[in-house]
């Protein structure tokens, strides 16, 4: 297999070829660590490139293999992570100045759940500085590239996340979403990437951004490696007091079940309102394609989530400024200017400013869990537009000119309030051959049904076959 | 983020809240976009009729 094949093949599709010791864990790591080198300086998607050490752990993984030591699906699949989840000993910037010379005294728990499964850590990759944007343009390394344009944008916040994984210089990666920072570069990058529920994956050493909305999840070329990227960093973490002691199920078992009879609730508010022509057409398609498939659909009513956004950056405002309370204070000068001009907001956000967000969290939160007692998941854009341009600050939509981080994390701050489960699939393309999202949203603990539903739509297209150029 | 209609002096008083933060020109321009956002969104939450719901919390979160 050539290289450049083998750096495409799926996350199942290289565990399957190293269990059979067609390919080595030496092999793979060595063809993405080269691809990397040679295509990274277009897209500027990773902070650290850890070469030696993965090749340390590369070897370590074929001898253990050879041995009859296989652990499991992701045994010697090289990975990289948002650079906001603690490595020991590695650096670990949050895409920041301040954090250059931070290196962690210990890994982080879902970190340490990759290593116990075998999967080698080729890097840490370039975000939105300390996870706070949507465009991934603000970082210590300069802005992340699209790989489908580099001309424009990734999303973000975790934007080298996907534009590694997009470009086959990974086989997975980690994000974290906060008001959709998986979900947003997943569209816009043509991936998959899967914010599971709050409570669902231990947030123990990763940067965070705002605790009551902090998730951390897969982001993968296939639905099918999501689950199985799931499957290892899911579950209760003694040192995450948020996390649950619900059981894990099998997210790959679920996969296949059929969905004859699901039940898909399309919004009849807010989601399909001021929607790119195209990212319109394609939703709709997705959900003819899924009506097609088996699946039923029901309208459903969530005139909340209009507010969504603006009770989520309240209360990420308010989070993040107690945060980053002593850092404004000894490095103002070291943050880029829009995210310090964001922490600096939320100075002003007061106590009651931030109760009465949480408040309408609850009605927005209860408002979507009734909904989701008549249908299995709800189904939206993800993104009401394709990729910006890099330095593109306003964009036009349903005959209204807006900011580019209000339009492109408008949709997804809904999930993060109610803390459901919520993924972004490829389901489209634009005239200039962008990728678009498909949002599904379930039941709190239900990742296995947004997986199914999600997989049963990807078995039926080809979108997330599409490469981009490199 | 919208575009910003605040003058600097305006900018400049909601500044002095800021506690103990001293800020350069260059640094309040930044923010003036940012505190238009906070306004709007502020403005969004008073305008809704919220009952008598009490504050979220995600411990609570659960499953099927």
């Amino acid at each position: 297999m050539e290289a450049s094949e083998l750096c495409y093949t799926s996350l199942r599709g290289l565990a399957t070829l190293i269990q059979r010791q067609e390919v080595s864990p030496v092999e793979a790591t060595q063809a993405v660590v080269d691809r990397v080198e040679k295509f990274d300086r277009q897209l500027n998607s990773f902070i650290t490139l850890q070469r030696d050490e993965a090749m340390l752990q590369a070897r370590a993984a074929e001898q253990e293999i050879c041995a009859g030591g296989y652990r499991g699906p992701l045994h010697g699949i090289p990975i990289a992570v948002k650079d906001l989840f603690y490595t020991k000993g590695n650096q670990t910037t949050a895409g920041s100045k301040i954090l250059r010379d931070f290196k962690p005294a210990y890994d982080a728990t879902v970190i340490s759940k990759l290593h116990d499964a075998g999967a080698i850590l080729i890097g840490k990759l370039n975000m939105h500085e300390f996870a706070r944007g949507a465009t991934n343009m603000s970082s210590l390394i300069g802005a992340c590239n699209n790989p489908w344009d580099t001309l424009r944008m990734p999303g973000g916040s975790s934007g080298g996340s996907a534009a590694a994984v997009a470009a086959g210089l990974c086989f997975g990666s980690l994000g974290s979403d906060t008001g959709g920072s998986i979900r947003i570069p997943a569209a816009l990058c043509g991936i998959v990437g899967l914010k599971p529920t709050y409570g669902r994956v231990s947030r123990h050493g990763v940067f965070p951004l705002s605790w009551s909305l902090d998730h951390v999840g897969p982001m993968t070329r296939t639905v099918a490696d999501a689950a199985l990227m799931l499957q290892v960093i899911a579950g209760h973490d003694r040192h995450d007091p948020t996390t649950r002691t619900a059981v894990v199920p099998d997210y790959s078992v679920a996969l296949t079940r059929d969905i004859e009879g699901a039940r898909l609730g399309i919004p009849q508010e807010f989601y399909f309102e001021q929607l790119d022509a195209e990212v319109r057409d394609s939703v709709r398609a997705a959900i003819q394609t899924l009506e097609r498939a088996g699946a039923q659909v029901e309208e459903v009513s969530l005139p909340l989530s209009k507010y969504a956004a603006a009770a989520g950056r309240i209360i990420s405002l308010a989070e993040s400024a107690e945060i980053h309370e002593q850092f404004l204070k000894t490095h103002m000068a070291d943050y880029t200017p829009d995210v310090r001009a964001g922490l600096l907001a939320g100075q002003l956000v007061l106590g009651k400013h931030y109760l009465k967000a949480q408040r309408l969290r609850s009605l927005i939160r209860q408002e979507m869990a009734a909904a989701l007692r008549r249908v299995d998941v709800l189904v939206t854009p993800t993104v009401p537009i394709p990729a910006p341009r890099i330095g593109q600050t306003m964009v036009d939509i349903g005959h209204e000119t807006v900011d580019i981080t209000w339009a492109l994390s408008r949709l997804t701050h809904p999930a993060n309030l109610a803390g459901f489960p919520a993924i972004s699939v490829p389901c489209g393309s634009s005239l200039g051959e962008l990728p678009i999202g498909l949002q599904l949203i379930g039941r709190p603990f239900a990742e296995a049904t947004v997986l199914q539903l999600a997989y049963a739509y990807e078995q039926e297209t080809t979108w997330h076959q599409r490469r981009p150029m490199f | 983020m919208t575009a910003t209609t605040l003058s600097p002096q305006t900018i400049g008083e909601m500044v002095s809240k800021l506690g103990g933060l001293a800020l350069s020109p260059s640094e309040l321009e930044e923010l003036a976009p940012h505190l238009e956002t906070l306004f709007s969104d502020l403005q969004t939450l008073t305008s809704i009729d919220l009952g008598e719901v009490e504050p979220e919390t995600l411990f609570d979160v659960q499953g099927e």
